[in-house]
């Protein structure tokens, strides 16, 4: 264990523990944004920063609370002038990518941080819900195996793309990506069984029972192969997999006697 | 560690296990402008599904010892407890994609829409409310030594 003050409170850590994980632990409201529990951190979006100090004087250093393992003695604090100016400028950048994102705006609300009105966006950006890079998206589409996207162009040309600007070859249509992107920039829209993400167009395999939309072929191709299972096992729908079960472990009904049912076991409550 | 011991045999088809799921799953719902907050039930866990002979099955989580969700899960978001020997979910790393639903070969993994989350039988954190329900006997829960 590991012992560290935190808003003047010691507080007890495990070793390596990150503080952003700590702070929450004990209860303290830290924002984030690039920070996903499936995925390693990466420190892309300094909402969540902190000031330390290694002794109770001195200088303190304010470093995201994501990335920022505990340390013996270190002095932590959440909520100092410092910390307040480095969000708030911080927020003022993220909203000039995505002024209308509602998750960023309710953040902006509470942390202070306005958007500095004219300023240069991107055309894919121009939607209002922009990208701000925080990259949540490639890296969960890389630990799920796919790497079909990533941060592609520097500086202000930068954005998430396809190799080369162009739609993802790689790309199952999953959907990870479009659901964890906090500003909501990535779109995914899926009608009649046939979902779009990406440019790209997923054709959704139907249960072989009821008909209902299970998986994208391209996704339901890859894990069948990678789990094993045949793709029409995969793509049957939980309810035709639960009547199938049924035959499998049903047996006909006991014979109802006077007391109950004719199986041993206990008869609770049914008034007959 | 909780079993459930599950008898076909005793099943009546009266779905209380279904009504007991989804309330000891039920959120409460915070007050919207121009409405009521309340209880929202859950997507129940455990289904009473009926043979094509009219025999009546509850089918629910089998805690498999090498469950198939858990290994299909790309993004560590299914895990067992080790207090109830439950397989949970665990919501923050799960990522929608519904490979564990895919994967599972009895249909006891489901999305629930109008949450957004995967849900399964947690086994109610170690008080199975369907079978302090199940007027049969149909489902007993029982605690085991791991
Ligand atoms: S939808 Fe395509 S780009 Fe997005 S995470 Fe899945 S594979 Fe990657
Ligand atoms: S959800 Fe399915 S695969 Fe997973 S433990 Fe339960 S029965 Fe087994
Ligand atoms: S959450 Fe730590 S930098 Fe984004």
């Amino acid at each position: 264990m590991i012992e560290l003050r935190l808003d003047g409170k010691l507080v007890l850590a495990a070793e390596g523990e990150r503080l952003l994980d700590v702070a929450r632990r004990v209860g303290l409201r830290i924002p984030t944004l690039c920070d996903h529990p499936a995925v390693e951190p990466e420190g892309a979006c300094r909402l969540c920063v902190v000031e330390v100090r290694d002794r109770a004087e001195g200088p303190g250093r304010v470093v995201p609370s994501c990335l920022e393992r505990v340390q013996p003695g270190l002095d932590v604090r959440t909520g100092s002038e410092d910390v307040k100016l480095v969000r708030r400028t911080v927020m003022r950048l993220l909203l000039q990518r995505a002024p209308d994102s509602a998750a960023l705006r309710s953040l902006a609300e509470e942390i202070g941080g306005k958007s500095s009105g004219a300023v240069w966006v991107s055309e894919e950006n121009a939607g209002g819900a922009g990208c701000v890079l925080c990259g949540v998206c490639t890296r969960l589409c890389a630990a799920g195996g796919h790497h079909a996207i990533s941060i592609q162009g520097r500086g202000a040309e930068s954005r998430v793309s396809g190799p080369g600007g162009e739609p993802p070859d790689a790309c199952t249509g999953c959907g990870v990506c479009a659901r964890a992107c906090p500003t909501g920039h990535i779109q995914l829209t899926e009608i009649a069984g046939v979902r779009r993400i990406w440019g790209r167009r997923f054709e959704m395999i139907r249960c072989g029972g009821c008909g209902e939309a299970t998986l994208p072929r391209e996704l339901a191709e890859l894990e069948s192969r990678r789990l094993g299972v045949t793709l029409v096992e995969l793509t049957h729908c939980p309810t035709c997999k639960r009547r199938s079960s049924a035959e499998k472990f049903g047996e006909l009904p006991a014979r109802r006697t006077r007391e109950g049912l004719s199986e041993s076991g206990p008869m609770k409550g049914v008034a007959r | 560690m909780i079993r459930l011991h599950v008898s076909p045999k005793l099943c009546s088809g009266c779905r209380s296990c279904e009504m007991a799921c989804s309330y000891a799953h039920a959120e409460v719902e915070a007050r919207v402008a121009g409405g009521l907050g309340g209880l929202r039930p859950g997507l129940p866990r455990v289904r009473v599904a009926a043979t094509g002979t009219g025999a009546f099955v509850p089918i629910l989580c089998f805690q498999c010892d090498e469950a198939r969700c858990v290994g299909s899960c790309k993004y560590g978001a299914l895990e067992r407890s080790p207090r109830t020997g439950a397989i949970e979910v665990d919501e923050g790393r799960c990522t929608l994609c519904g490979v564990c639903a895919a994967a599972c070969p009895f249909g006891n993994m489901e999305r629930e829409l109008s949450r957004r989350a995967m849900v399964k039988c947690d086994l109610c954190k170690g008080e199975p409310a369907c079978a302090k329900f199940c007027p049969t006997g149909a489902l007993r829960g029982a605690s085991v030594p791991r």
